[in-house]
C-alpha cells in the first residue's frame, strides 16, 4: 500500500490550494476551494499514516499533508464513483461503491494498487445499498446492508439474513 | 438473525460482533447469534441505528428515540428536552474522538460530548453546510472530519491542527471591530490585506464581497439584516475567517 501511495502522490500529486483559516474551529472544503470531486462526501476513513481516503460522489479522494490524489473510473478500475463506505485495519482496505442511480454495489479491496470487486454478477452479494462496512479481527470485510450481513473470506462471500445462510465461491 | 437490515456494524473490546438493526441488537461469537431487543432484554428502546462501545463497561445504543448509555448495569437517556439535539432526538451515527468523548450525528446535525457539557453543531450556529450529514471521522490530531452533502467540514475547537506547512504562508490574523456592530465594520491587519472580502450568512450564502487593500479597510454593513455573519478574507496566501454580529 505505501508503494502504491508513494507512486500515484508522485506522478499526481497536488498542491493542497485551499483557503484555509487560521487558529479557527472551521475550516469547509468544497469542489470551489479544494480538490474535492464532488461535495457529497459519504465517508472519510484515516489509515495508519493519517492519510484521508474521502469517499464522494465522484470517486475517492486521497489527502496526505499537502498531497492530493483523485481516484476516480478515468484514472482507475473502481467500478463506480460512487463510493459509499470505506474500511481501514491496518494495511488492510475495503471500500463499497454504489451504481449511480443504479441499484449495483459492488464491495472493493484495494492492495498494491490492484482492485479486486465483489458484486451480484460475481457472487451472492446481492443488496441495494450498503449500510456499513467494517473489518473484523481476522481482517475480513463484513458488509451491513438493506439485504442482511455479508462476509468475505478468502474470496468466499457468506450471505447471513433473517430466514437463511447461503454462500458462493467466486470465479 | 432478527432483520435484514443490518444498520451499522461494532466491535467490543473482546473484538466481538454486534449489529444494530432496526429492532434488535444482535451479537455474533462464531456461529452462535444472539438477539437483544426491548422485550427480551434490558435494552429499552426500538429503532436503532448504531451501537458502539467506549470500553468493557460502557455501551451506548443511538436510536430514533435518543442515546441510550449504559454504564455497567444503569441506563441514562439522552434526549429532549434535557438535551438539545438539534431538531430531533435521531441518533444516526456515534463515534469517539482520540480523547474517548462522544461524537453523535443526530438528524439534523453533530453534537458533541465531553464528559460535562454538549456542543451542538447547527447551520444556525457554524459553518455546517447542510443538515444532511453523510460520516464524522477523526484524524491523528483529534481534528473532526465531517463529510455532508454539501461538503468536508473540518472542526476542532482548540484550532484545527496538521497543517503547519499551509499556515507558514498565509494570513497570521486579521482584527475585526467592532462586535457586534452597527452600520460599519473595520478591518485591519499587521501583514496587509491585499484580499478580497466576504461576508456569508450562517446559511453559507455571500451576502457581501468586497476587494480591499492596504493595512486596514472599513466595510458597509447597514444593508444587512442583524444575525450572526462570517467574514472571510480570501488571498493568494490563504484565507482567515471570523464571527461577528450585526445588530
Amino acid at each position: 500500500m505505501k508503494k502504491f501511495l508513494l507512486i500515484f502522490c508522485i506522478t499526481l500529486s497536488y498542491q493542497l490550494s485551499v483557503c484555509q483559516p487560521v487558529n479557527q474551529k472551521y475550516l469547509l472544503l468544497t469542489t470551489k476551494n479544494s480538490l474535492l470531486q464532488s461535495n457529497v462526501i459519504n465517508d472519510i476513513k484515516f489509515d495508519n499514516e493519517n492519510t484521508a481516503w474521502i469517499g464522494t460522489n465522484s470517486g475517492l479522494s486521497v489527502v496526505r499533508d499537502k498531497s492530493w490524489l483523485n481516484i476516480n473510473q478515468s484514472n482507475s478500475n473502481i467500478p463506480h464513483n460512487t463510493v459509499t463506505h470505506i474500511a481501514i485495519k491496518e494495511d488492510k482496505m475495503w471500500f463499497a461503491f454504489m451504481e449511480t442511480c443504479g441499484i449495483l454495489v459492488d464491495v472493493c479491496n484495494l492492495e498494491n494498487g490492484v482492485w479486486t470487486c465483489y458484486n451480484k454478477t460475481n457472487s451472492w452479494l446481492s443488496a441495494i445499498f450498503t449500510q456499513d462496512l467494517v473489518i473484523n479481527n481476522n481482517y475480513e470485510p463484513l458488509v451491513g446492508t438493506d439485504a442482511g450481513l455479508f462476509r468475505i473470506h478468502n474470496k468466499i462471500v457468506t450471505v447471513y439474513q433473517k430466514a437463511i445462510s447461503v454462500c458462493l465461491i467466486i470465479q | 438473525m432478527p432483520n435484514n437490515s443490518v444498520r451499522n456494524i461494532s466491535q467490543d473490546i473482546d473484538g466481538e460482533i454486534w449489529l444494530a438493526t432496526p429492532t434488535d441488537i444482535v451479537k455474533w461469537v462464531d456461529t452462535t447469534w444472539t438477539n437483544f431487543n426491548k422485550y427480551n432484554s434490558d435494552i429499552p428502546t426500538e429503532g436503532i441505528y448504531d451501537i458502539r462501545f467506549k470500553d468493557k463497561k460502557n455501551m451506548y445504543i443511538g436510536a430514533g428515540s435518543g442515546l441510550y448509555w449504559k454504564n455497567d448495569t444503569t441506563w441514562t437517556v439522552f434526549k429532549r428536552p434535557n438535551v438539545s439535539f438539534s431538531g430531533t432526538d435521531c441518533i444516526i451515527k456515534i463515534e469517539f474522538d482520540k480523547n474517548g468523548e462522544l461524537w453523535l450525528i443526530v438528524g439534523s446535525g453533530i453534537s458533541h460530548f465531553n464528559g460535562t457539557s454538549w456542543t451542538h453543531y447547527t447551520r444556525q450556529n457554524s459553518i455546517l453546510p447542510s443538515m444532511d450529514i453523510k460520516c464524522i471521522s477523526f484524524d491523528k490530531f483529534n481534528n473532526a472530519w465531517i463529510g455532508t452533502n454539501s461538503g468536508l467540514l473540518i472542526i476542532n475547537e482548540n484550532g484545527i491542527e496538521g497543517y503547519a506547512d499551509i499556515k507558514e504562508n498565509i494570513h497570521t490574523s486579521f482584527l475585526l471591530y467592532p462586535n457586534p456592530a452597527t452600520d460599519q465594520l473595520f478591518i485591519s491587519s499587521e501583514t496587509g490585506l491585499n484580499a478580497s472580502l466576504e461576508i456569508f450568512n450562517p446559511l453559507g450564502e455571500r451576502v457581501l464581497l468586497q476587494s480591499i487593500s492596504g493595512n486596514s479597510a472599513s466595510i458597509n454593513i447597514s444593508s444587512l439584516k442583524a444575525g450572526v455573519y462570517f467574514v472571510s478574507l480570501c488571498s493568494e496566501s490563504g484565507w482567515v475567517q471570523q464571527k461577528f454580529l450585526k445588530q
